[in-house]
């Protein structure tokens, strides 16, 4: 699988998706009007990845703002991963943060205790 | 509440039909009237968020009438101490007592539980984004939200009042 990448706008955040390094990058904001149409052929590229993965994968979060419907597409993809991981020890969860921005720190944290496994928070 | 802000002019006052290109320019709107430094980032994200989830619900679940384009109502006003965000359009009777009836459970519960709750609903296979984009708004304005309806026109009008409070962490 090509890697797939795609620059930031206003609405919608930087990817980039490379399954041959089994990284899945999304950055900066996330609120597009039409959540389907920006994140299914991400979604797709994922579980695809999904069905061969690498022995590592990790899920790279960093988030300036998201709106509900991106975080329902997010929290999507850390369920597969966890349907396809119940060890949970072949995957990581990255939450970046900015220095002192203690409400995304504490999303990251409710997030980790929402799912029941440790993600990194990162302070940048 | 409306009145008490009233003492600067509106940020943003419009009547209209809401779309993409609407929410597009109040982002840029809100980008430049609210730095995004360090100590007014979580100011301009919870402002970000109360008027994105309030408009992308009235995009997606409004009731617009052809003949009648004054009900689509989005406002945002200042004061010393706090933003308030004003929205306003047609929907249904159904969705208006789901919306007051998530917001007197959502006013019972803390930030942190909000935010909590938000992740379990977010969680589910079910297509509820407008029920989470409330409890969303609910956590960003520390609960100080009501919303009224009103029958006009065979259908309901909502509106919803949303209070931010300036200082930091409330």
């Amino acid at each position: 699988m090509n890697p797939l990448q795609l620059s930031p706008t206003n609405e919608t955040p930087a990817i980039l998706f490379d399954a041959s390094l089994g990284l899945f990058k999304i950055s900066g904001r996330s609120f597009p009007m039409d959540v389907q149409e920006f994140y299914n052929p991400l979604l797709r590229y994922f579980k695809t990845y999904l069905d061969v993965p690498q022995p590592k994968t990790i899920l790279d979060l960093s988030l300036d703002y998201y709106n509900s419907t991106s975080m329902k597409v997010i929290l999507s993809m850390i369920s597969s991963l966890l349907k396809l991981h119940p060890a949970q020890t072949n995957f990581s969860i990255i939450w970046r943060y900015q220095a002192d921005d203690d409400d995304m720190r504490e999303v990251g944290e409710a997030l980790s205790q929402q799912i029941g496994f440790p993600i990194q928070l990162i302070e940048i | 509440m409306k009145q008490e802000a009233n003492s600067k002019p509106p940020i943003i006052q419009f009547k209209g039909i809401i779309n993409q290109s609407f929410i597009a320019h109040v982002v840029d709107v809100i980008d430049d009237y609210v730095p995004l430094d360090l100590n007014s980032r979580s100011l301009h994200r919870k402002l970000l968020s109360i008027s994105v989830e309030l408009l992308q619900n009235i995009a997606h679940h409004g009731i617009y009438d052809t003949t009648d384009h004054t009900h689509g109502k989005f406002e945002i006003f200042e004061s010393d101490d706090y933003f308030e965000v004003v929205a306003s359009n047609r929907g249904t009777t159904k969705n208006c007592l789901r919306a007051k009836d998530a917001i007197a459970f959502g006013n019972s519960l803390t930030r942190s539980e909000l935010i909590a709750h938000t992740h379990t609903r977010a969680s589910l296979e079910t297509d509820d984004s407008a029920g989470i984009g409330l409890f969303t708004i609910l956590a960003s304005c520390s609960n100080q939200v009501s919303c009224t309806c009103t029958e006009s026109n065979n259908s309901m009008v909502i509106e919803m009042n949303c209070r931010l409070n300036k200082t930091a962490n409330e």
